[in-house]
């Protein structure tokens, strides 16, 4: 293997990771903190693709797409921490504790919100005008990487270390990993959880709204189903990680979108999708708490 | 008729003094607990008098830490739970824990993955939080030394005392600690209860124990349940002076019990 190619394939399998772990972080951390399987999780990606063309092919008065991407990535955020707030709010609250019903509620929500999307927007692709920068290419060591590569590596970076700071520095943060291990010790020191669990949902619809704008770059075109799609992923990326711990998901996201990169390129397209679900079986046989996750209690 | 029953129970067995009802802090009337198909607790009638320690008794699987959990709304439960006037009965546990309880689980239950100054920062949300803090690593200054540690790799003696730290950072009206010294070493169970000792001085306590000479230290009254109910109620000394009351409510074996008072 040349070089370039390696790092070609690395630079776009973490770009991959990037996205991957926009979407599985919240995912994790709303299954760690409520035991939620949460499957709208993929709509909260969707409607962060659709903001996206949305504005990119409709906010004509913004002539520079550079500025309009910028927004695009705001409105998504605010949409899908919309999305994520009322999910829990109107929906999840009334069943916490009751977890077929749950699943039920958000894969329904998930299956309402493509319908509704496919309705409005129609099933088709749709692929919008993306800022020229992000079509050029910078040579690293040999290999032509588009800039969109490096900028979804750079968002991605970005949000991962402020997720982590945001849970290490602040007293929500707190009270969210104390949760994730041990939610009835975190009401009996007198603090209502409750509140968290809306925070948790609303912040992981953000992080997988701006996932679902960065995945529109990475795919170049959205479809209803994508998030759907990329959802599957984000589960066997949870898993792999350790449910509840965002650093296992960041690692995990990386393992994952690397192996699918390299192996789709020497073995075949769809054989790094399987390779996948072999690591995924690999890791429940050998390690099912995952790569960073504890035990749960 | 519940009551009766249990008034009963402490007369047949010569029984010790009731505590004063007008001078209880924790009123407990007709507490029931189902956990699944077993009923747990039916109709627990107690008190908890105020500034002592109470001991709650009983043999293994008798509903104590059922008992505490319930009072913390942690189970469902029926029954009157009022303290120091209010009904806490209905509460959520965060609820009832801001209307002034404070827990120290069995298992100690500190935050595995969160440093020790984490699981004590999490607790330090009352008003006079801080004024705790010295007094906390002034009983137990392992707390300050192992700030950044993280809980999971402290001992369980450490982990017992980060726990009752935690606790005691909330100035709460009622201390509910469930076997402090469950798992500990001789040597470090010494050192927890000096330090138990110390520290609920002039707190009220509802303390479950299983080792009688811990309970006998730290307690002045007792409760014991048996079969669901209050058993027996009165002085500790009156309880471990009774051998065949102790044999009949805890089923503390003869020679055990005389081992018991050969090292007391």
């Amino acid at each position: 293997m040349s070089l370039q190619v390696f790092v070609l394939l690395s630079v776009t399998g973490l770009g991959l990771a990037g996205v991957y772990f926009l979407i599985a972080s919240g995912l994790s951390l709303i299954f760690g903190l409520m035991d939620v399987l949460n499957l709208a999780h993929g709509l909260f990606f969707t409607v962060g693709s659709y903001a996206t063309w949305w504005v990119m092919s409709r906010f004509d008065v913004i002539g520079s797409l550079g500025l309009r991407f910028a927004v695009a990535l705001l409105v998504a955020a605010a949409m899908g921490w919309a999305v994520g707030w009322a999910t829990e709010r109107l929906f999840v609250r009334r069943f916490y504790g009751d977890h077929v019903t749950q699943i039920l509620i958000t894969l329904g929500i998930s299956l309402a919100g493509v319908a509704l999307i496919g309705g409005w927007f129609s099933y088709d692709p749709r692929t919008f005008p993306l800022p020229e920068l992000f079509g050029q290419v910078v040579v690293i060591a040999g290999a032509r990487i588009p800039v969109s590569r490096l900028l979804i590596l750079a968002v991605s970076v970005v949000l991962l270390v402020a997720l982590l700071t945001f849970l290490r520095r602040t007293r929500h943060g707190l009270i969210i990993r104390a949760g994730v291990e041990n939610r009835q010790m975190v009401q009996a020191m007198g603090i209502d959880v409750a509140k968290s669990f809306t925070l948790v949902f609303a912040l992981g619809g953000l992080l997988a709204a701006i996932g679902g704008v960065l995945g529109a770059v990475f795919f170049a075109g959205i479809t209803p189903e994508f998030g759907l799609n990329v959802l599957i992923f984000a589960f066997i990326v949870v898993v792999i990680g350790g449910l509840g711990s965002v650093e296992g998901t960041a690692l995990s996201a990386v393992l994952v979108g690397l192996t699918q990169q390299f192996v789709n390129f020497f073995a075949g397209a769809g054989v790094g999708d399987l390779t996948v679900v072999v690591l995924l079986a690999a890791t429940l046989l050998l390690r099912p708490q995952g790569l960073l996750g504890e035990v749960a209690r | 008729m519940m009551s009766d029953r249990s008034v009963q129970g402490h007369d047949h067995h010569g029984g010790g003094q009731a505590p004063a009802q007008t001078a209880s802090l924790l009123r407990v009337r007709d507490l029931h607990v189902h956990r699944g198909e077993a009923h747990i607790l039916h109709g627990l009638d107690f008190e908890v008098a105020p500034n002592q320690v109470t001991a709650l008794l009983g043999r293994n699987g008798v509903g104590k830490t059922t008992t505490l959990l319930a009072l913390l709304g942690l189970l469902p439960a029926a029954g009157l739970v009022e303290l120091d006037g209010d009904d806490l009965a209905d509460l959520p546990t965060h609820h009832r824990v801001q209307r002034g309880l404070s827990y120290v689980p069995e298992d100690r239950e500190v935050f595995t993955q969160l440093s020790v100054e984490e699981n004590l920062r999490l607790a330090m949300q009352w008003p006079g939080s801080t004024d705790r803090l010295p007094m906390v690593h002034d009983l137990f200054p392992e707390l300050k030394a192992r700030a950044a540690q993280k809980a999971g790799s402290l001992s369980g003696g450490q982990q017992q005392m980060l726990a009752l730290g935690r606790a005691l950072l909330h100035p709460s009206k009622l201390m509910l600690i469930d076997e402090p010294t469950k798992g500990l070493a001789p040597i470090i169970i010494t050192e927890v209860v000096a330090a138990l000792a110390r520290a609920t001085e002039d707190s009220t306590v509802l303390l479950v124990e299983q080792n009688l000479r811990v309970a006998e230290e730290l307690a002045t009254d007792a409760i014991v349940i048996d079969e669901g109910q209050v058993a027996w109620r009165g002085p500790m000394e009156q309880l471990l002076g009774d051998p065949a009351l102790k044999q009949s409510l805890l089923g503390v074996g003869r020679s055990r019990s005389a081992d018991e008072e050969g090292s007391a």
